[in-house]
């Protein structure tokens, strides 16, 4: 019986595995687990979360197949008397400089990410609630219980007048242009977030924080309130569609004659 | 000098025998008997925190269909299925349930109370006083939450984290009502519950340690105590604090999270210039050293209960000691990665992207130290040490997602999805809840005198194994899906569809894992009651407290032992037997006792 129990614990390496495999097929594949990537930011985090999963699974089969490994040899049946050590001042050292090595390397690789991602931009304006040396953002939203709107600047390029342009839960944007946007909430906490862009921005009634992507394919996607809202949160979701610039124009234009401008 | 006082405190108190039923049952100072009420306390709220946890998983699986048997009798009005009010109340209590009112007090209450003493060789807690207060403290923290339940809105429904505004704006959500007060009450009790348990925990360690037992001589069970009550002595009263603040926002219209001009349900908030950011600020400055106090005291009983049944030294003794202080102190500048996402200033995020790398470090020495301590032992397979040995391999699984949420760059992509779920539930179920299974089959038999049925035992612990891997290890996938954790009906937009499947297999998991205890339960009573008498030391183990009878006597230990050497000295080759008890001579002992005893 001691047999199998030791025997059981090599089952957990093997969910080790899959996450190894997964990251490697992943990359091999081009997101056949991640869903699929529609700009730059997603592929950077792409890059860093297969990287990650790949040395997380390697130390996680290693440390499991150690310790199934040790509950084998040394299961009562076969090991007759267990042996009296308790100390090495080098095995210490090893397994802590190593993983030590490991993270360090892990936090710095992922920075430039993070720092590309949040703060290197010239919209980049921490803290503060909207600025008038920021450049007018390519659209503001506004959150609320429980749906979206999204205001475009029109054609004098400035929010707050009268020619704002105003879509309810559609977010029509150009590709390939970098796009900002200011986030504001009317009510509670909600979170922008573009899963196919692995792009998430808590806003927090009274902040205005800004965000930057591009995307660079066309078609339509979802936009989802990924912090929670109240008892609709499920239901607030957006269609976020993109189009190549000349026809993000024409529809801007558009939209401005329809409401008589 | 401080055995003295204890002597003489004996001399005053009253035999058990002499004290009524409800002095020596209910409102009893006795450490071990206000232990066991927080055992069952915290074991039948983990009744109630499972059941939430099935009704979540139902919802996952089947969304808007009808409850078989129980739906039609919950949800009259609704058709018999769960409406995304009540749906958002059922995620809150679960982790509010679990986290306040099963795992703290049976880790500290349960454990902390009922080994301290006994460990270090100790009659009785510092306090014996504020401990029995300790435990009456829960009380009204359940009755609260108990009739948040009953108030509008079925309970309060804005997360376990409770960030304002959803929380503090009266119409936000539906159980923004008084149920979200009775919250802030039932949690208000629970803190102030755990924050005398703490001090009476560091005092009791610090003075009332038996003659040789210094401190590194401790076993590792009583560090990880120690340790996590003076985390909770730091970190509970800013909870407290911003509590209390809470209900001012809440109910005397200060502003301490509530911003202005906000239009909720067409009502526009005035008056109040609060920064929600500020609560979650002060909540996570609690609530992530809050995790290390869910896991630091099972960490010491792990080590313990893998010593005995591989009878072999903890390897690395110190460093496990120092990593578990290491952790303790990290683990207060960590809080903020939590926010990463939140919209505070992007440095910080780095700030605590590293720390958070950082801790990960201790956590990572004291797996390398138990996987060292098995290799080479002789392992006994008992339930307790499958249990134990299962924790190792969970944490390890827990402890490396961590590294990926720590990372800020993608944290931003798994915030908020069932990558997180799948992180924390391995930590807290496959770490902690598994490591309290070993650590009560380790410990029933000093408690109740009886032994718990190991084929039973044993059973249990595969099934529980098994289902926790199948309901626990998809979720990770259903996070790199981006699979979005806290809505009612994830796939409402149609994008989550493909993974419903997946879900399924996970609630038939959860639902087999759920049925398994069923065999926890019946083996818990039956051997409370007809189980084999148990020994005093049924596991030839080290550490005071299987020198004294099972279950100990009032009082614990007739005299106060002395202590020559450390906990772990099993397989020593300079001794016949594979354990050499704390105490010098137990037969020396023993024998002392039975002539005081006559």
């Amino acid at each position: 019986m001691d047999r199998f129990w030791s025997l059981l614990f090599f089952a957990v390496p093997v969910l080790g595995l899959i996450i190894v495999l997964g990251a490697v097929f992943d990359i091999g594949l081009h997101n056949a687990w991640l869903p699929e990537s529609i700009g730059p930011r997603a592929d950077g985090i792409d890059h860093l979360f297969n990287l990650f999963h790949i040395i997380i699974g390697i130390v996680f089969v290693g440390t499991g197949l150690f310790l199934a490994l040790s509950l084998f040899r040394f299961r009562s049946e076969a090991s007759a008397t267990a042996s009296y050590f308790q100390h090495s001042t080098w095995l210490e050292l090893l397994w802590t400089l190593i993983p030590a090595g490991t993270l360090i390397f892990l936090a710095l690789y992922q920075l430039p990410y993070w720092q590309k991602n949040k703060e290197d931009h010239p919209s980049f304006q921490p803290g503060t609630a909207q600025s008038a040396d920021l450049e007018t953002p390519t659209v503001r939203v506004v959150a609320y219980q429980f749906g979206w709107r999204f205001i475009y600047p029109g054609l004098d390029g400035k929010l707050d007048t009268r020619d704002d342009i105003i879509s309810e839960n559609l977010l029509v944007l150009p590709s390939d242009q970098e796009i900002v946007a200011e986030l504001q909430s009317r009510d509670v906490i909600h979170s922008f977030s573009i899963n196919k862009l692995r792009l998430k921005q808590d806003i927090v009634p009274g902040l205005a924080p800004r965000i930057w992507f591009k995307i660079t394919q066309n078609g339509v996607w979802e936009i989802n309130c990924m912090e929670l809202c109240g008892w609709g949160h499920f239901r607030m979701s957006a269609r976020l569609k993109t189009v190549p610039t000349n026809e993000f124009d024409a529809w801007l234009l558009d939209t401005v004659r329809q409401r008589g401008y | 000098m401080n055995s003295v006082d204890r002597q003489t405190k004996t001399d005053e108190a009253a035999t058990p025998q002499s004290l009524g039923f409800v002095r020596h049952y209910i409102f009893s100072i006795d450490h071990k008997i206000i232990g066991l009420q927080f055992l069952f306390s915290a074991l039948i709220w983990l009744l109630v925190g499972g059941a939430l946890a099935m009704a979540i998983r139902w919802q996952m699986a089947w969304p808007w269909t009808q409850i078989p048997i129980i739906g039609s009798w919950l949800f009259q009005s609704e058709g018999g299925q769960i409406s995304p009010e009540f749906y958002t109340m059922l995620f809150t209590m679960h982790g509010t349930v679990m986290i306040f009112f099963v795992i703290i007090p049976l880790l500290l209450g349960a454990f902390g109370n009922y080994l301290i003493p006994l460990m270090i060789g100790a009659r009785d807690m510092a306090f014996p006083k504020l401990n029995m207060l300790s435990y009456w403290m829960m009380w009204p923290a359940f009755g609260s939450l108990i009739l948040a339940f009953f108030a509008p809105g079925f309970g309060p429904s804005s997360g376990w984290t409770a960030y304002p505004p959803l929380a503090t704006v009266w119409d936000a959500a539906p159980g923004s009502g008084w149920a979200q007060t009775l919250w802030l009450i039932s949690l208000l009790f629970v803190g102030v519950s755990s924050i005398l348990g703490s001090i009476n925990y560091i005092t009791t360690i610090l003075f009332m340690r038996a003659p040789g037992l210094n401190m590194m001589r401790l076993p590792m069970t009583i560090w990880g105590l120690f340790i996590t009550a003076i985390l909770q002595a730091l970190a509970l009263p800013v909870l407290t604090v911003a509590l209390v603040m809470q209900l001012m926002d809440r109910h005397l219209g200060t502003g301490f999270f509530t911003p202005d001009d906000l239009i909720i349900n067409n009502i526009e908030t005035v008056g109040s210039v609060g920064q929600p950011l500020l609560w979650q600020h002060l909540f996570w400055f609690y609530s992530h050293p809050a995790v290390y106090i869910m896991i630091l005291p099972i960490m010491g009983m792990v080590s313990d209960i893998l010593c005995c049944f591989a009878r072999k030294p903890l390897f690395g003794y110190r460093p496990m000691v120092y990593s578990m202080c290491a952790i303790s102190g990290m683990g207060f500048i960590v809080w903020g990665h939590h926010m990463f996402v939140s919209g505070m200033h992007p440095f910080m995020g780095t700030v605590f992207m590293i720390s958070t790398m950082m801790i990960a470090l201790p956590s990572s020495v004291k797996v390398f130290n138990w996987l060292a301590t098995l290799w080479g032992g002789r392992i006994y397979f008992t339930a307790s040490m499958l249990f134990a040995i299962s924790f190792v391999s969970m944490f390890i699984i827990g402890g490396l997602s961590g590294i990926v949420m720590a990372a800020n760059s993608i944290d931003e992509y798994v915030h908020d999805t069932y990558y997180i779920v799948a992180h924390f539930h391995y930590v807290l179920f496959g770490g902690t809840i598994m490591g309290a299974f070993a650590a009560i089959y380790f410990w029933f038999p000093k408690m109740f005198g009886r032994m718990m049925n190991e084929t039973a035992g044993k059973c249990h612990f595969l099934l529980t194994f098994i289902f926790l891997n199948g309901t626990f290890f998809p979720m990770h996938i259903l996070g790199w899906r981006g699979f979005p954790r806290r809505m009612a009906d994830p796939y409402f937009t149609g994008q989550f569809l493909d993974l419903l499947p997946l879900n399924r297999l996970i609630t038939w998991c959860a639902f087999a894992m759920a049925a398994s205890q069923l065999i926890f339960i019946a083996n818990f009573f039956y051997s409370m009651l007809a189980g084999k008498r148990a020994s005093k030391n049924p596991w030839d183990a080290n550490t005071l407290e299987w020198t004294v009878d099972s279950p100990p006597p009032h009082e614990n230990f007739h005299s106060i032992p002395v202590v020559t050497r450390g906990p772990y000295e099993y397989s020593n080759p300079q001794h016949d037997s594979d354990f050499w008890p704390q105490v010098e001579n137990v037969e020396e002992a023993e024998l002392l006792d039975s002539v005081e005893g006559s």
